[in-house]
């Protein structure tokens, strides 16, 4: 008898908050990433470049969905290892960046299993404000480790 | 000076630049985006855009004029992607090069938006002896681990792509 699995095909990833945005946390990024462009981090020099004020690294918001996407990819492991079955590593992935995020902006993380099967497994993911915008709609593909 | 296309029989090429992949970097990397699954932070290779931006400059474009529209990752050998990210020893050292593959542009409703593709291959080389001097490129026979697709929007482009001035491809 096989336990009970969560995930399938067409399963929902339920939405969790990511990290709050804030000048602080963009700067930290900005560090990390090397992606020291004037637009994420001075306001006057976002302006000058057209925008309302500084914006989120779509790079960052990226991260945010990819995280998802692995720790979802974790769990279906689990359950895949505890079947008997083999593992899924990463394969590819793209991002598409929707709409901008702004300081202050709360975002929420979350998707649906595309397909899954015992040659791989697609994890359709974004994040969204929690006006239902969508800033960054990310598409996973893992494929059953050899 | 003579104007030219970048086109396939004349692309544009970045120099070879690395990336530490050290265990700092990467530590940095993934509490400043608070990574919280195993493995390598799957976004890690954004850190090797330095060719994008040399080509950017290249066109005459303002990196503050261009948004990214899309970003690819492609992991051709995802073992040794997780051994050159994870950053569990001293550090691996990321070697690569970036192509700009396509250009185009696309009608939009109120303004014509110039696109421009670009492509990175990822090499991890352990040892600082295999980065030529001149940083010519990576040891002979080496294969790239991972591809980056990069689409840029260029929001405010300053000509026309194709009268842009050809950069020295090293």
């Amino acid at each position: 008898m096989s336990p009970a699995t969560r995930y399938q095909t067409g399963s929902e990833i339920p939405d969790v908050p990511a990290p709050p945005v804030t000048h602080e946390t963009l700067r930290a990024y900005a560090l990390a990433s090397g992606d020291g462009n004037t637009i994420h981090l001075d306001d006057s020099a976002a302006r000058a470049a057209g925008l309302p004020g500084v914006i989120a690294h779509g790079m960052l918001v990226a991260a945010w969905v990819s995280d998802r996407a692995a720790q979802t990819a974790q769990e279906i492991n689990d359950e895949a290892v505890a079947a008997g079955k083999t593992n899924y590593v990463i394969a590819s992935f793209s991002t598409r960046f929707k709409a901008m995020t702004f300081p202050g902006e709360a975002i929420q993380v979350g998707g649906r299993v595309k397909s899954l099967n015992d040659q791989e497994c697609v994890l359709e993911i974004s994040a969204r404000s929690l006006g239902g915008e969508v800033k960054c709609a990310g598409v996973f593909r893992l494929r059953a480790a050899t | 000076m003579s104007s030219a296309k970048a086109d396939a029989a004349n692309p544009l090429i970045s120099r070879w630049h690395v990336d530490p992949a050290s265990t700092g970097e990467v530590g940095a990397f993934r509490q400043s985006v608070r990574w919280g699954a195993p493995g390598f932070p799957w976004t890690y290779l954004t850190r090797c855009r330095a060719g994008e931006f040399e080509i950017v400059e290249k066109l005459g474009i303002s990196i503050n004029h261009v948004l990214h529209g899309e970003q690819e990752y492609e992991f051709l050998d995802v073992k040794n992607a997780e051994r050159a990210l994870s950053g569990r020893s001293d550090g691996a050292t990321l070697l690569y090069q970036t192509i700009l593959s396509d250009h185009f542009e696309k009608k939009g409703a109120s303004a014509t938006l110039q696109f421009l593709v670009m492509v990175t291959e990822v090499h991890v080389v352990s040892a600082a002896s295999e980065v030529h001097d001149a940083l010519l490129g990576p040891a002979p026979g080496s294969r790239p681990f991972a591809r980056a697709k990069t689409t840029f929007v260029v929001r405010r482009p300053l000509r026309p792509l194709n009268e842009a001035p050809q950069g020295k491809v090293p």
